[in-house]
Order: C-alpha cells, then structure tokens, then sequence
C-alpha cells in the first residue's frame, strides 16, 4: 500500500518544487529589451549618418589611390606611397597644424599670491588631463599643451613632484594650450561649451585661472618633436588566415 | 515520510538548473497553478494523516485544480475581470485549513507519544 | 405533465444559457477593444515616430556595414599595391615600412601583440550600502587604469574592444560608459598592447591602480594574454 502510494506522492512533490523553480527563475530576470527612447535613437541615427559621410570619405581617397597605382608610370606610383607616408605623419602628429580653433590659457591667479612668496602653483597631471578629455568630448582634433604636441602616446605624469607630458616639464605658468577643430563652427561650439563649464571651478580651486581665447580662424599646433616608435605590435593577418 | 519532501527539494533543484523560463506574459498563470498544486500537495499530506488518502483523488486532484485555475485566470483576464482572485482566495482558505488539520493532527500524535513514553 | 415540466426547465436553462453566452462574448469583445485602446491611442503616435526612427537607424547601420567592408577591401588592394611597390627598391620599401607603422600607431589596422586585458566590473550590490557610488565603477577608474598602462608603455589600448586615440573621451552616464560617443556598459575590459610584465607590474603595484580600485569595491582581474585590436571605425 505504501511504496505505490509513496512513488506517485513523491513524483508530484518533485513536480511542484519543479514548478516553484521555473516560476522562481521567470521573476527573476526581465527580458531584455531595447527601450531607447527616441530622443537617443535620434542621437545615434545622427551619429551613424556621420559615420557614413565619414566612410564614404574614406573609401573616395583609398579610390584615388588606387586609381594612381594603377597607372603604369612607377614615378606616380611611388608619389602616392610618398603622399600616403606624409597624410599619415600629418595624422599621427609629427607635422604643424592650422586650423580653426581656440587658445586657452593657464596662469595663477595673482590676487591669491601674498605678496613675497614665490609662485608655487604647478598644474596637476589629473586636472590636465581631465581637461584634455573635455576638450576631446566637445570636438578636438589637434591639442599642444605648453607646445608639446599631445599624440596617441602622450601620457601626462607626475614625476618627482613635476608635471611632465612626454618628458617636458610644465613648470611656469602661465601656459597656453592650442586647440584645432575641425571647422569654425565647431571652434565656436568648443568655445560655447568652455564658457560655461566646471573646469574653470576646478582650476580656481587649484589657485590657477583657465581662460577660454574666442575661436580663431587659424590656430597652429606644433609637431611632435620626438621620432614615434612602435614597439610590440604586429599588423593582424585577415580573417581569412593570410600570412603577413 | 521525508521522502516527497526530499522530492520537492530535488525538483526545486532541477527546475532552478536547467533554467527554463516562461514568457513574462503567462508567469501569471504558472504563480496561479502553483498556488493550486501547494494546496493540493497539503490536501494529500492531510488525506495521508487521516488515513483517508486515496491516490486517485489526490493525482486527479492535482492536474484539475491546476487546469481549473489556470483557465479560470485566463478567462479573467480576456473578461476583463480578476477572476483568478476566486481562484487565490479559494486555495489559499482551503491551504491554511489544511495546514491546521496537519498542524493539530500531528501536535496530538506527538503528545499520545509523550504521554505513552511516560507511562512506560 | 412530465414532458412539460422537462420542457419547461430546459427553456429557461438555455435561456439562460443563451444570455450568459452573449454576456461573455460582449465582455470579451470589449476587453480587446479596450486592451487594443490602451496600446495605441496613448503611445500611438510616439510609437509611430519611435518605429520609423528605429527602422531608419537599422538601415542607416546596414548601410554603414557595407560601406565599412567596401572600405576594408579598397584599403587591402591599396595595402597590396604598397607591397609591390616596396618589393622593387630599398626607398620604397622604407616608405612602406613606416606607412605601416603609422597605420599601426593610429589604428587604421587591425593589430595583435602580447598584452594584458584587465577586467573591471561592479562590485556586489551591498544593500547595507547607501551611496550607490562606492562601488560602481565611474569613468575616473578607468582613466586610472589607462593612464597607468600608456605611462607604462603601452603602444594600443581599448576599451571593450574600442580602440582608444589622442582625440578619444570617456564620459560616465549612469550605468554606461560612453566612448567617443559608443555606449559600453559594465563590465569593462580594458585590453593594450605592450610587454605583459611591465604592464602588470605597473598595474598590481601596491599602492598603485589595483589597489585604489579594491579600495572602492571595483571588482578588478588581470591577465596576460595575446590581444588582438580592431581598427578605429570610420577613420
């Protein structure tokens, strides 16, 4: 009488915690779902159709390229690798740029100095650089910082109690830092946006004041000194298993 | 008698392994069915206390009451009318009976046993 | 008599029946119109705007993808043609070799190396924890994290496989991190390129980066491995 009675008992009790599990786990985690709203899928439609200006750009000059490699003249064809080499050094920072842009300036703030004591305010690595990243947020191409051209590589450090980007000290203020955009309109964009930001907050707290020149036409920013060694990378073969 | 509750907690295993999940729309229902299959399984360890169990009614009992609140949550829902709170009141009240007849029964078992072991 | 009685109930059961039936269907009928309402007539034009702009963004995407693959083909022929070029004289080829490394440099290419990739992700949540801030990750850990590895040397970084330049940002909304304009969200792998040693001991420095993160209940992983980097979309 038991053991049937048990088996089935038991069998429906594994059934319950079974579904206690399911109904457990269904609660739990939510389906994802893609619930931008539409002012970010605006944002990001906006974002693809400058990516695509972007390509098509791209894909244009790689056209031209081509084309000149192409022609059976060898002295065109090495004019192209040459102008391809030069686009690329410009690219990497390695020749002077001019552009629209603007020109912000680091100084101490005088009033706060006593009178006699030596000016001891140096600018910290961190709020440089949180400055560099806002810069870039709100449109810039090429920066120099106290006229050392800022690279894929630059790192800002502190070393021995000395701000140093790239191994140059910044140690007197005031110093300048050369912004190029890509278009006047984004110089006064970039400019709009420095006007009203917290850096300017920041720096004072640090006893430094940023000003921010009006955009100008034609700032310059200096090439990079130093020769850009690539260490420890290899081009990556294609996906289809080419041997480089 | 451990051995249904050593069941339920190996279903409870698999079910949370395996990871199954229900479309968030019916979880509704499945909350239903379980509160109907809880009252049931109570209803079967009361049945067995009282030694009026039948396995028949217990088996049938189960998969039609979990049928029975389930449709009845669905047809509240295209009615527009909560009806699976019928279904909730009527299996909770019945779950809490149960559990109380389980309760007394078993508090009179253990005392007769006190009271024998002290006899003797 | 009897068949009259019979009759008689049958007539009103299937009356009521009948009535009963009709009280069902309407309700139900009116529960979908009311259901449909609902759905549309208070999202409805939203919606409408919501799913064109959708399917726009999809195509404007797909799009981009061909001309993405377009451009790769066009850069490999041009790449081919380099090659050639530079097998032919000594100039050339040192042409080539440095229009290769600037390609590298920037991340027009897809590059691979030995490096580390450190993984950064929210610590637990802590319900005892009343800032949520104390440990979530925010954009300042995972500056940290990339200053420390370009200062230590490292010729590429990315972040979940967003390959980082001189004019990139990071900005924190909320749960996102947004890169250059990408939205990541946690948990965050940092991969670079660079001697793995160097990178590590940089990194697991006491008192240095991994520290500091612990410190703030990030949850921090670091390890050697080959990375591989894509290139720098749209450049």
């Amino acid at each position: 009488m038991d053991k049937p009675k048990k088996v089935s008992f038991t069998l429906i009790a594994v059934i319950v915690g079974f579904m206690i599990a399911i109904q457990f786990q269904t609660i739990k985690k939510p389906v994802e779902r893609d619930t931008r709203d539409i002012w970010q899928l605006r944002e990001d439609l906006l974002k693809e159709k400058e990516l695509q200006s972007g390509l098509l750009k791209e894909i244009r000059s790689n056209e031209e390229k081509l084309s000149a490699y192409e022609s059976k003249r060898k002295q065109s064809k090495e004019e192209v690798l040459k102008e391809t080499l030069n686009e690329l050094k410009a690219e990497a920072g390695l020749t002077d740029i001019t552009g629209p842009g603007i020109i912000l300036k680091i100084e101490p703030v005088y009033e706060e100095i006593k009178l006699g004591e030596p000016v001891t305010a140096t600018v910290s690595p961190d709020l440089l650089k949180r400055l560099q990243n806002e810069l870039n947020m709100y449109g810039a191409k090429q920066v120099s910082i106290d006229g050392q051209r800022v690279i894929n590589s630059t790192v800002i450090r502190d070393i021995n109690k000395e701000t140093k980007i790239d191994g140059h000290a910044i140690k007197d203020l005031p110093i300048e830092i050369h912004v190029v955009t890509d278009s006047l309109k984004n110089a006064e964009k970039l400019y709009n946006h420095m006007q009203v930001s917290k850096s300017a907050e920041e720096f004072f707290i640090d006893n430094m004041r940023l000003t921010v020149s009006q955009p100008k036409p034609s700032v310059t920013v200096p090439a990079y000194e130093n020769p850009i060694r690539v260490l420890n990378m290899n081009t990556a073969g294609d996906d289809k298993g080419g041997n480089t | 008698m451990w051995l249904p509750i050593m069941g339920m907690i190996v279903g409870i295993f698999l079910g949370l392994l395996t990871d199954i999940r229900i479309p968030e729309e019916y979880s509704n229902y499945l909350s239903i069915a379980v509160l109907a299959a809880l009252d049931t399984l109570f209803g079967g360890i009361r049945a067995h206390l009282q030694n009026i169990y039948d396995e028949k009614v217990f088996v049938s009992g189960f998969f039609f009451n979990i049928l029975l609140a389930a449709s009845l949550a669905f047809l509240g829902v295209h009615l527009g009318v909560d009806l699976y709170l019928a279904a909730v009141f009527a299996f909770g009240v019945r779950l809490f009976q149960n559990i109380a007849v389980i309760r007394r029964i078993l508090l009179t078992k253990w005392s007769t046993n006190q009271q024998k072991t002290e006899k003797n | 008599m009897k068949k009259l009685k019979v009759k008689g109930n049958h007539v009103i059961l299937s009356l009521v029946c009948l009535v009963l039936g009709y009280m069902i269907a309407f309700s139900y009928h009116l529960t979908q119109e009311e259901n449909q309402k609902k759905t549309k007539k208070v999202y409805g034009k939203q919606y409408e705007e919501t799913l064109a702009l959708r399917n726009e963004l999809i195509d404007q995407e797909e799009t981009n993808r061909d001309l993405e693959k377009e451009l790769k083909r066009k850069q490999d022929k041009v790449l081919e043609n380099e090659k050639s070029l530079s097998k032919e004289d000594q100039i050339n080829f040192n042409l080539a070799e440095d229009a290769e490394k600037y390609r590298k440099f920037l991340g027009k290419v897809k590059v691979k190396g030995k490096g580390v990739k450190i993984t950064l992700d929210d610590g637990d949540y802590n319900p005892d924890e009343k800032n949520v801030n104390n440990y979530l990750v925010h954009e300042f850990h995972v500056f940290k994290v990339i200053n420390e590895l370009y200062i230590s040397g490292a010729s590429a970084v990315a972040i979940n496989g967003q390959r980082l330049s001189s004019h990139s940002y990071i900005v924190c909304n909320g749960p996102v991190i947004t890169v250059d304009g990408y939205q990541h969200p946690a948990p965050f792998v940092i991969t670079a390129i660079g001697d793995p040693d160097v990178l590590s001991s940089a990194i697991n420095l006491t008192g240095g980066v991994k520290d500091q993160l612990v410190n703030d209940n990030i949850v921090f992983s670091l390890e050697q491995d080959e990375i591989v980097l894509d290139p720098i979309l749209g450049n």
